[in-house]
């Protein structure tokens, strides 16, 4: 066998070649399934796409690194579902481009923050954590309510979604700027966009324009609170 | 006497039209012709560089947001840093083989 | 003994030193800025208000600029000033490519950083860890990858020496598989090419899998594969003996390729990740802990018969040191793998100390230990300014390891035993928020520890840039006797 070797030290081709035959394998075995088995993601139901103005406080939330201190996955663990809720399924971050399960909890999980908090404690927090909970680590976040919303590429962004797998209608895509608005409006009519993105909460704002602050809470007040774990169709999940 | 060796990973070899003085020592008046050719690696890299160059004012130009800005330019810039870069190693070693 | 000189210098190649000078000195510059920011974010997590409210500087956005400068910054340029180094030197050839080629990798790679670091704290990021520059900056990155192939791949095929000397095999494996890595966890769609904002094609479950796929091999692969490239050419090389067992590199290189690629799924324990996932990651990450080893007692062993070096060569005291706690981390890692035990210590500052014992005991440490020994070689010193100092930066930076790892552990387990008690009435008996307050004591440990890691680095950049700075002496030449040389 050593004599085998010999022959692949003195083949720089071969060396290579090998070396990344080898590497390949782990790779295609543990990915490649989770896109062809189908109860890799559950069949459940409620999992829509995100909102214009929840996905734009997803995108806030991304680009701000709020991953490094909250995780999003509810483990199937005993004491974590008693403190947090149903533990996470898959199906509920099937339209997370990019996941953000995270993998450290300086604060804690929000996979179910959702409908726990009013909208004017989360500006509150965002605002100074510290005044809210004494004891928190969280950085102050009000440069967020000072920024004005960037709404003229929010149609590039549910297009590209849409590239990538969420459905998005036309008439989703079309209303985009409309639902924007209308969602961080309280005086508005919410009829069509709770047609469009059941659940979907409206939330406050500031009275003038859209902030980012709105989208972020936008974002944070449905997580979780897609699926009804109540109810007897769900219940059976399997995978 | 000096020897040229030819160095490994250079792919051109070095002509001299007509010999060498002692270093430091050109005669004045004396035209050196000396010829070289542009090694390939600087080349390829050169016109990489022209390209990066017109990539990032064509990303700069059309930014969407502060940061593509900030990329388009400094890499219009490194582009244009690096190429002068590969003029100023030719010439340098033009000059360092005309003056021995 | 100017033909004395002329006839050496033409048995040996004219090696393209000037690329490994410039890596080395970029790697310690970053390695300072990776240690200064890590400060930077532990202080805000011991005391919030050093956030400053200030976008730019928050821990969120901060964190991102701290792991890219210690594994990409730091430990990328000292893994480009080695390969560079032993490639050349253990094929018996200049480098491929041409010095414009080299030079476009070198200034391509700061662009590359500097542009990743910028572009985090401008609020840009892709929030994969360790792929978190955005599309464009991936891009650029491929293409100066891919110049760091062929010029390495090239140099090997213009050899002179026959056989590819192992720590070239561990070098290759780890530009190859990195490359693969990249491109498969980058797969980004951009809202429009005039955009930072990109998409990742794959979402969910999915999209955890391929980041964990790249993330533990990013680990793996870049951190591990590449220094143990180092590894295999500086402790011979310093210890002046050669490599324990041939048939050990032999199995242990294509296990460890082979088996660590099916490590990620430990990431992602008890998770919506399927059970069969995750029953692979932890069999195979349980599995990796054997050729993890067989490359310490490799490492180690290689010493037989010159342990006695380590009381006068400091810098071999880092290069060992640094095989002692690869062994550990691969050790912990495996452990920490296992379902059960990541039940508790997943989300915890276990997972912190652990990534810390292997970034600053391991990777640190064997850089460190490289860049000691190569900083004469290249420079033409008969040795390094002082000895003494590289002692003081042993004992501190290990010091400040030790406060580091044994504070995460304690807050690490801490955390996860508050999050899962229950009182007598069955109720959960902590808050979140009080488990917070149990660690502050402990975060204050840690950051003394990361301060004393920071000075023992700045000790070493004194060293080095005395070192470069001190009256030019040709290696072999007792100094007094270099002012009769000169006179010749």
């Amino acid at each position: 066998m050593f004599i085998r070797h010999e022959l692949i030290e003195k083949n720089t081709f071969l060396l290579l070649i090998l070396t990344l035959v080898t590497v390949a394998i782990g790779g295609i075995v543990e990915v490649v399934p989770l896109f062809t088995i189908e109860t890799t993601v559950e069949p459940v139901k409620g999992v829509r796409p995100y909102s214009p103005l929840e996905q734009r406080g997803r995108d806030i939330y991304v680009r701000e690194g709020c991953y490094v201190c909250h995780s999003q996955q509810v483990r199937a663990l005993k004491d974590e579902v008693e403190r947090y809720g149903h533990f996470s399924l898959a199906a509920e971050s099937m339209y997370d481009h990019p996941f953000q399960w995270g993998s450290k909890r300086i604060g804690p999980d929000l996979a179910r923050v959702g409908g726990k908090y009013s909208s004017d404690w989360h500006y509150a927090h965002l605002m100074n954590a510290q005044n809210v909970v004494p004891e928190s680590l969280m950085p102050h976040y009000a440069f967020l309510a000072e920024t004005p919303l960037v709404m003229d590429d929010i149609q590039a962004r549910l297009r590209t979604l849409r590239t990538v797998g969420v459905p998005y209608t036309d008439d989703d895509i079309a209303s985009a700027a409309a639902d924007l608005r209308t969602q961080a409006d309280p005086n508005g009519d919410p009829s069509a966009l709770l047609k469009r993105y059941p659940k979907a909460v409206v939330v406050p704002g500031n009275g003038h324009e859209v902030t980012e602050m709105d989208a972020l809470v936008a974002y944070l007040q449905m997580l979780g609170t897609m699926v009804d774990f109540a109810d007897p169709a769900n219940e059976r999940l399997q995978q | 006497m000096r020897s040229l060796q030819r160095r490994s990973g250079d792919m051109t070899l070095i002509q001299i039209n007509e010999p060498l003085t002692r270093a430091g020592h050109c005669p004045s008046g004396t035209y050196r012709s000396v010829s070289m050719d542009i090694e390939p690696s600087d080349f390829i890299v050169g016109l990489l560089m022209l390209v990066f160059g017109i990539v990032g004012l064509f990303l700069a130009s059309g930014a969407m947001d502060d940061e593509m800005y900030v990329f388009g330019l400094t890499l219009f810039g490194f582009a244009t840093a690096f190429e002068f870069g590969l003029l100023r190693r030719h010439y340098d070693k033009l000059e360092a083989r005309r003056h021995g | 003994m100017a033909d004395a000189g002329m006839a050496i210098s033409r048995l040996a190649p004219d090696y393209n030193e000037a690329i490994v000078k410039k890596f080395l000195i970029a790697s310690v510059f970053w390695g300072v800025v990776a240690f200064l920011v890590g400060v930077y974010i532990a202080t805000e997590l011991t005391w919030p208000s050093f956030n400053l409210g200030l976008s730019f500087l928050n821990f969120g956005r901060l964190r991102p600029v701290h792991t890219s400068a210690a594994i990409f910054a730091f430990g990328g340029c000292a893994l480009f000033a080695t390969s560079f180094h032993v490639v050349q030197r253990t094929c018996r050839a200049r480098l491929f490519g041409g010095e414009a080629l080299a030079n476009f990798v070198f200034w391509g790679y700061q662009f590359f950083i500097v542009m990743a670091a910028l572009s985090y704290a401008m609020g840009f990021s892709q929030s994969q860890e360790y792929a978190e520059p955005e599309w464009h900056i991936d891009l650029w990155l491929t293409v100066v990858w891919v110049c760091y192939a062929i010029i390495f791949i090239g140099t090997l095929m213009k050899r002179e020496e026959p056989h590819i000397y192992v720590a070239n095999w561990f070098y290759l494996a780890f530009i190859l598989t990195v490359a693969v890595l990249h491109i498969g966890n980058n797969l980004d769609i951009p809202i429009s090419v005039f955009s930072a904002k990109s998409y990742p094609v794959a979402s969910g479950v999915q999209n955890a899998m391929i980041q964990w796929w790249y993330g533990h091999n990013a680990v793996g692969f870049f951190l591990t594969a590449g220094f143990l490239g180092m590894m295999y050419y500086f402790i011979p090389k310093a210890a002046n003996r050669p490599v324990y067992s041939y048939r050990l590199s032999v199995v242990h290189f294509w296990s460890l390729i082979f088996l660590y690629i099916w490590a990620g799924p430990h990431h992602l324990h008890w998770t919506a990740l399927p059970d069969w996932t995750q029953t692979l990651g932890m069999a195979f990450s349980v599995m990796l802990w054997m050729p993890s080893w067989g490359g310490m007692i490799n490492g180690l062993m290689t010493l037989s018969g010159a342990w006695d070096k380590l009381r006068t060569d400091p810098s071999l005291r880092f290069s060992v040191t640094a095989v002692g706690f690869y062994g550990m981390s691969t050790f912990e890692g495996p452990v920490m793998s296992v379902r059960d035990v990541n039940a508790l210590s997943h989300y915890t500052d276990w997972t912190i100390g652990h990534v810390h014992s292997g970034a600053l005991g391991w990777v640190a440490f064997i850089s460190f230990g490289a860049i000691y020994y190569l900083v004469p070689v290249l420079w033409k010193r008969s040795g390094l300014y002082s000895t003494r100092l590289v002692a003081w930066h042993y004992w501190i930076a290990t010091l400040g390891i030790v406060f580091y790892i044994t504070s995460m552990w304690v807050a690490g387990i801490m955390e996860g035993l508050m999050w899962r008690a229950y009182d007598q009435f069955g109720f959960l008996q902590y808050s979140f928020a009080e488990s917070v307050v149990a660690v502050h004591p402990y975060f204050v440990i840690r950051l003394l520890g990361g301060l004393l890691f920071l000075g023992g680095a700045l000790l070493m950049v004194f060293n080095l840039i005395m070192t470069v700075r001190s009256p030019s002496t040709e290696r072999g030449i007792v100094p007094q006797f270099a002012a009769v040389a000169a006179g010749e």
